[in-house]
């Protein structure tokens, strides 16, 4: 049984938004990060999960149950962070941290007591005159105080200092660690390279692409490398070597090469007698990676068209 | 079904606003209640209704008066012609006046019959007795005169033959008539009847003494009444009857005429104030002094639109923060997200919203009963049972309203919407009942407008039947049915529809 799954999930708003057809599988202790720009449709799918959404066809499962009809039973299970960090009308942190944990039926504060220990969070102040900041450990708190083992985050660190982003994303990571599954949108790709398992980019609606980050992105079988030379004879005799240039700057002396893993030792030995200005990897990224693709499935696309 | 954290959440985000709007509602009813009691009120209608009834018994006497002093003047002018008559045929004064006063009786007689009354009818006796008693034959009513402190008078039979008695039998049919219907009116028996007529006024004896119609006091006020009354009448039909031209007229024409004349005159000189004035501001006049200021005030005034004010203030704000407020801004998905099903939430939401406003009813009922018992006054009609189901009916009615604002809240995700719609349409209720209160019947008809009557037909608060209660009809119970209906089909379609709907959270 998969922790997430979504089925032909459909929720068309008409006008061409909503989300269409979306298939997805997130395993049990996985994370899982959601991209894609503003009004891509990344907030449905997860109101869907959540069973706030009734789906216009399709079915989202969470632990095996169907979601809108479920949503209170699964809800159980679940600790979410919404997009729009809004509170109940209640005077102070600590009010609305106990009366979510009366909700829950928590009696013990204990854990939650440990987390704004964690988060270094002052729960006393008015709930109206927090900083975002404040207002995202806050609901970060009230989502982890039940212990659930899913977390769905939306969008979490938008409008966060990048210090505050890191210690959030931290805290997150560690809950990874304990075996959570964690799903996360974001419209933000760097934070999402070192943090997830998968990335999922979905784009007018439709799950464009998913990236598996350790065998696509971190783990390559090959690398890119630029190079600068001093002189233009060097540099026009390194590109008679038979390496695969992906990129061309004449003007500057420079090459981009593609090479494999196995392969940079040879490079070195052969840069040697080079007077090489300066080598450098071209680090390839999650972006890098989805702009590719985008570009292949656009080739392709032209392609299909030219063929009928 | 209900959830314990929710709804102390929700206690915890209204219980201030609940508490605020509780006390100047009580405040204010407080303040209505013992202002208006303390006297100024009832005693404003009471001055009004004074006048109404005053210038009324006043006309009823100056009629009377003018009434009493024809048929005496009258008596004796034909007493005079048939003492003329039995002079001539006897030659003897004593036996003619005998014989006189004899026929004066057949036609006294004949005079009653003619006016419908039978032989020995209260009317006819007063007939009777004032005739003699003007006429004093013999002396028979010297007792009468005295009794009242005054000489008794003597029908002066010496220049019957002589002169034209006209001024004569005028003058002292005026005086004489005059005492007569004083002594008559102070009389405990005629003071009763009197009394029984202005029952449906309120007007009790101790009232009555007040307007200065009944002991000495009273008889030498209507003694003056009716003096002036004369002078006055006497004088106008002397100068109208010397107007008309009776030259060319035969004697029935004549004395038709002076009958015409005659009637005119009284009409005019005993018309009341009420009934000199156009008849829409009289019947208003009228209605005003009998009307109970103190329950409209209380009952309409305040339960229908001041009252309601606040309580429809709260309901609007907290009925729209109960639902859409929630959704809208998204606070909702913390309830959501902690397994709490949606039914939970609209019970435990709905329910708050009718038992917070239960109990500020349960608080206007009890301030309105403390300050009843502290106004307590005779002049007030309105009773504790009447009190509660005033309050009652309130409650009913904002149930209803809150039923449509709740509504509203469930079917919109936007605050701005559930707001225009759920509150624009309970302020317009209560709009338009201000307006229609202006046309309605409970408003006297001097300030009422009936053409804003139409506005009692568009707003639901017209089903708070006041009026029926403090009548004590039972109209009002399938009208709180109605409203009863109206909240709790509301309250169904709108937790129904928040089940069913998307929510953006």
């Amino acid at each position: 049984m998969e922790t997430i799954e979504l089925q032909n999930l459909t929720k068309d708003y008409g006008e061409g938004r909503g989300i269409f057809d979306v298939n997805l599988t997130i395993k049990k202790g996985e994370m899982v990060g959601f991209v894609g720009t503003n009004g891509s449709g990344k907030t449905t799918t997860i109101r869907n999960i959540m069973g706030f959404l009734k789906p216009t066809s399709g079915k989202a499962y969470v632990d095996g149950l169907e979601t809108w009809r479920n949503a209170s039973e699964i809800a159980k299970h679940i600790g979410y962070v919404p997009g729009e960090i809004a509170f109940p009308d209640l005077p102070s942190g600590t009010a609305f941290l106990k009366s979510q944990a009366e909700f829950y039926g928590l009696k013990d504060m204990s854990f939650a007591n440990s987390l704004i220990e964690k988060l270094q969070l002052d729960p006393r102040a008015n709930l109206k005159r927090m900083s975002k900041g404040m207002k995202q450990k806050t609901a970060l708190v009230a989502a982890l105080m039940n212990n659930p083992d899913i977390l769905i985050l939306d969008e979490p660190t938008t409008g966060l200092d990048p210090l505050m982003r890191l210690a959030f994303l931290d805290i997150i990571k560690q809950e990874h660690k304990k075996g959570k599954t964690i799903f996360m949108s974001s419209h933000l790709f760097n934070e999402m390279e070192d943090t997830c398992d998968r990335v999922v980019l979905i784009d007018h609606g439709h799950i464009i692409a998913i990236a598996d980050m350790d065998k696509d992105v971190r783990n390559r079988p090959c690398k890119d490398f630029k190079i600068e030379f001093k002189n233009k004879t060097d540099y026009e005799k390194f590109k008679k070597l038979k390496y695969k240039i992906i990129r061309d700057q004449e003007q500057y002396n420079q090459v981009t090469i593609n090479i494999n893993n196995n392969e940079i030792n040879k490079l070195f030995k052969s840069l040697h007698n080079y007077d090489v200005k300066f080598i450098a990897e071209v680090k390839y990224t999650l972006e890098k990676h989805f702009k590719n693709i985008l570009i292949n499935n656009k080739i392709m696309e032209n392609k299909f068209k030219e063929e009928n | 079904m209900f959830s314990k954290a929710l709804f102390k959440q929700t206690c915890k985000a209204n219980g201030l606003m609940w508490a605020i709007i509780t006390f100047a509602v009580c405040f204010m009813l407080a303040c209505v209640m013992l202002i208006s009691g303390s006297g100024n009120i009832s005693k404003m209608t009471e001055g009004i209704s004074d006048t109404i009834i005053d210038s009324t018994i006043e006309s009823y006497m100056e009629r009377r008066a003018i009434n009493y002093y024809d048929i005496s003047g009258n008596a004796l002018t034909t007493f005079d012609e048939y003492f003329k008559q039995e002079y001539l045929a006897t030659g003897d004064a004593n036996t003619a006046y005998t014989n006189a006063v004899n026929k004066l009786q057949a036609y006294t007689a004949a005079l009653c019959s003619s006016l419908g009354y039978a032989a020995d009818s209260d009317e006819a006796q007063e007939v009777q007795g004032l005739i003699f008693c003007v006429l004093n034959a013999g002396h028979q009513f010297d007792e009468f005169y005295t009794s009242v402190n005054e000489t008794a008078p003597t029908y002066d039979m010496a220049t019957v033959m002589a002169a034209d008695r006209a001024e004569y039998i005028s003058e002292y049919a005026r005086n004489n008539s005059s005492i007569f219907l004083a002594a008559n009116m102070v009389k405990e028996e005629n003071v009763d009847k009197i009394l029984n007529q202005l029952a449906a006024f309120k007007v009790s004896a101790e009232k009555y003494a007040e307007y200065g119609y009944s002991g000495v006091e009273g008889y030498n006020n209507i003694k003056t009444i009716s003096q002036n009354t004369l002078v006055t009448y006497i004088a106008r039909y002397n100068y109208d009857y010397s107007l008309v031209d009776t030259s060319t007229m035969t004697p029935e024409e004549i004395s038709a005429k002076q009958k015409e004349i005659k009637t005119n005159i009284a009409g005019d000189i005993t018309s009341s104030f009420i009934s000199t004035l156009p008849k829409d501001v009289s019947d208003g006049l009228s209605e005003l002094g009998e009307m109970d200021m103190y329950s409209m005030i209380i009952g309409s005034i305040f339960f229908k639109m001041a009252g309601l004010l606040l309580p429809i203030i709260y309901m609007i704000m907290v009925a729209n923060n109960l639902i859409a407020g929630q959704v809208d801004s998204g606070s909702m998905a913390y309830i959501l997200s902690t397994s709490t099903k949606r039914k939970q939430v609209i019970f435990t939401q709905a329910l708050y919203l009718v038992l917070s406003l239960f109990a500020m009813f349960c608080l206007t009922t009890v301030t309105s009963l403390v300050c009843l018992k502290i106004v307590d006054s005779s002049a007030i009609s309105m009773t504790y049972t009447d009190l509660v189901l005033i309050n009652l009916g309130a409650f009913l009615t904002m149930f209803a309203m809150s039923g449509i604002s709740f509504m509203a809240s469930c079917l919109f995700n936007r605050s701005k919407h559930s707001m225009s719609i759920g509150g624009g349409l309970n302020m317009f209720f209560l709009v338009a009942s201000m307006l229609g209160l202006f046309g309605s019947k409970i408003m006297p008809s001097v300030v009422r407008l009936s053409s804003l009557n139409f506005f009692n037909y568009v707003t639901i608060i017209t089903l708070f039947d006041v009026n029926s209660i403090l009548n004590g009809t039972t109209t009002f119970i399938w009208k709180w049915a109605i409203l009863a209906g109206i909240g709790l089909i509301c309250y169904l379609i709108g937790s129904i529809r928040f089940q069913k709907k998307d929510l953006p959270l």
